[in-house]
């Protein structure tokens, strides 16, 4: 097993030799940071929906999409790459995609404790230290070779990661928020930011157990050709550009198991929007804009009464009937459904609902 | 037939990228194997070929993700892509929920062999897979 240790390298070179290793039909692990920062899109995100361009433009900020899984990252050299090749029959990979992530985020979790930081497993592909995340992370499949890559947050601008992302001032704010609350860095955790070469050296240790054949090695002509060749290809602007998933509302993962969402749905002749930060399902913050459907205080107190909730609790359509009757017209069962649980109730329920109150949601 | 907690219909042939064919002459459906939904996690998005798209024997033909994982699809043999499962666009959990079923991916017309396992061989080469895995060989030996 080939090691790569690049230190600081040009933005995208940053992501282009774990692109250009499984095209070669090699294995390898590679550490490296940017010398600048940049936003990573996720192989199948969609640009235009995710991303704020004009917001990218001013800043200078490049874009780059990669072959692997993960959301949206913003990246910087404050930010410590570790990224795995590895060949799909190498001997004792693990075929559970769990024990999968879990052993390559082994080495990030010995370093981490090399610094004195006790970090876990966090599954299915989290290192959490405490309740705070610690470490950002992909996986996927490059030609014959499975691909894991990730970081260790040195230090994190959260504002440089919520500044582009396509969404509305409060989304942004609440997500610089829930970053703030739920991510932690190497810094944050030391007092001082270590030095990346130390980190590399402790990544290193970490990697050493897990391959027992990881050797030093320089790019060859071989690697840093096909690096350059697959330069035009990812960071052309139809590859940056194609279409990928939107989903039915605007989402950020701020951890696992932690999602902040912006849900919107018609109700009364209005607009209803909800900003809903759920922990494992659970309600932990929520919010809504002004609204006709949520006449004077109806929104705080709808908004009380969910919190710490399951948003699949089937107790929900009690305590919106109970709220509900306090404000006739106000937002219906199938609305706040809609808004909870991204998706519309079975007919009979939310029909019934309606009924059981003499309203039309 | 089932191996470990995994269901593999008999009447389905397999592949080494843990995709199912179901052959009805020279139309042919794929989709993910049971052992490859259950083990990869939530189906998150499914980019299905597009129809009139010609396939390539073993080449990729799409992508999958579920969790922070994007894998490919392939294409199981020639031909000529004729259908796909649009409504894995708005349910792609229907793989993991029924990948024998609602979870289908594309249909083909089939212009060659592949290079399928029939029901008993894929079982020798999956058990030789899981011996690779010590979580997965217990789970196999139920």
């Amino acid at each position: 097993m080939e090691l790569y240790r690049l230190g600081e390298v040009e933005w995208a070179d940053s992501q282009l030799f774990y692109h250009a290793l499984p095209r070669l039909g090699r294995e390898g692990v590679v550490l490296c940071r940017p010398a600048s920062p940049y936003l990573c899109l996720g192989y199948h995100q969609d640009l235009a929906w995710e991303v704020d361009r004009e917001y990218c433009d001013r800043r200078g900020l490049p874009l780059f999409r990669r072959e692997v899984g993960g959301g949206l990252v913003y990246l910087d050299r404050q930010q410590v790459f570790f990224q795995v090749v590895v060949h799909r029959h190498r001997p004792g990979l693990p075929a559970r995609r769990e024990e999968f992530y879990r052993r390559f985020l082994e080495p990030a979790r010995l370093a981490l404790a090399e610094f004195g930081i006790a970090a876990r497993h966090r599954p299915p592909c989290d290192l959490w230290v405490g309740e705070r995340k610690i470490s950002g992370n992909g996986a996927g499949e490059i030609e014959d070779h499975y691909v894991f890559v990730g970081n260790l947050l040195l230090d994190f601008p959260v504002e440089e990661m919520v500044g582009p992302l396509r969404a509305s001032a409060a989304f942004k704010e609440r997500a610089a928020a829930a970053m703030a609350a739920n991510l932690t860095t190497m810094r944050r955790e030391l007092g001082f930011t270590p030095d990346p070469a130390a980190v590399e050296e402790a990544l290193i240790a970490g990697f050493g157990e897990l391959f027992a054949d990881l050797s030093p090695a320089v790019p060859d002509a071989a690697l840093l050709a096909r690096k350059e060749a697959l330069r035009e290809r990812l960071l052309d602007p139809g590859w940056l550009a194609e279409p990928g998933r939107r989903p039915a509302h605007r989402e950020v993962k701020i951890a696992e198991g932690l999602y902040l969402s912006e849900r919107r749905v018609a109700a009364a002749g209005a607009e209803v929007v909800a900003l809903l930060l759920l922990r494992e399902g659970r309600v932990e913050e929520l919010s809504f804009e002004p609204s006709p459907a949520l006449p004077g205080d109806s929104g705080h107190r709808l908004a009380r009464k969910l919190r710490g909730r399951q948003v699949e609790d089937p107790e929900l359509e009690n305590i919106w009937s109970t709220w509900r009757a306090g404000y006739p017209g106000a937002l219906g069962w199938r609305q706040l459904h809609q808004l909870l649980r991204g998706r519309p109730p079975e007919k009979e329920a939310g029909a019934g609902a309606d009924r059981a109150v003499g309203l039309s949601g | 037939m089932r191996i470990g907690q995994w269901d593999f219909p008999d009447d389905l042939a397999y592949d080494t990228h843990h995709q199912w064919v179901r052959r009805e002459e020279a139309s042919w459906t794929v989709g993910t194997t049971h052992y490859s939904a259950d083990t990869a996690g939530d189906v998150l998005y499914v980019e299905l070929p597009a129809v009139g798209v010609r396939l390539k024997a073993g080449e990729p033909c799409g992508s999958i993700e579920s969790g922070k994982w994007v894998g490919k699809l392939y294409a199981p043999a020639d031909g000529v892509v004729t259908a796909v499962n649009g409504a894995l666009a708005e349910d792609p959990r229907a793989v993991n929920r029924e990948p024998y079923g609602a979870g289908w991916l594309f249909t083909f017309r089939a212009e060659g062999p592949g290079d399928l396992l029939e029901a008993a061989a894929f079982r020798r080469w999956l058990d030789a897979e899981l011996a690779r895995d010590p979580l997965c060989r217990a789970a196999a030996q139920g």
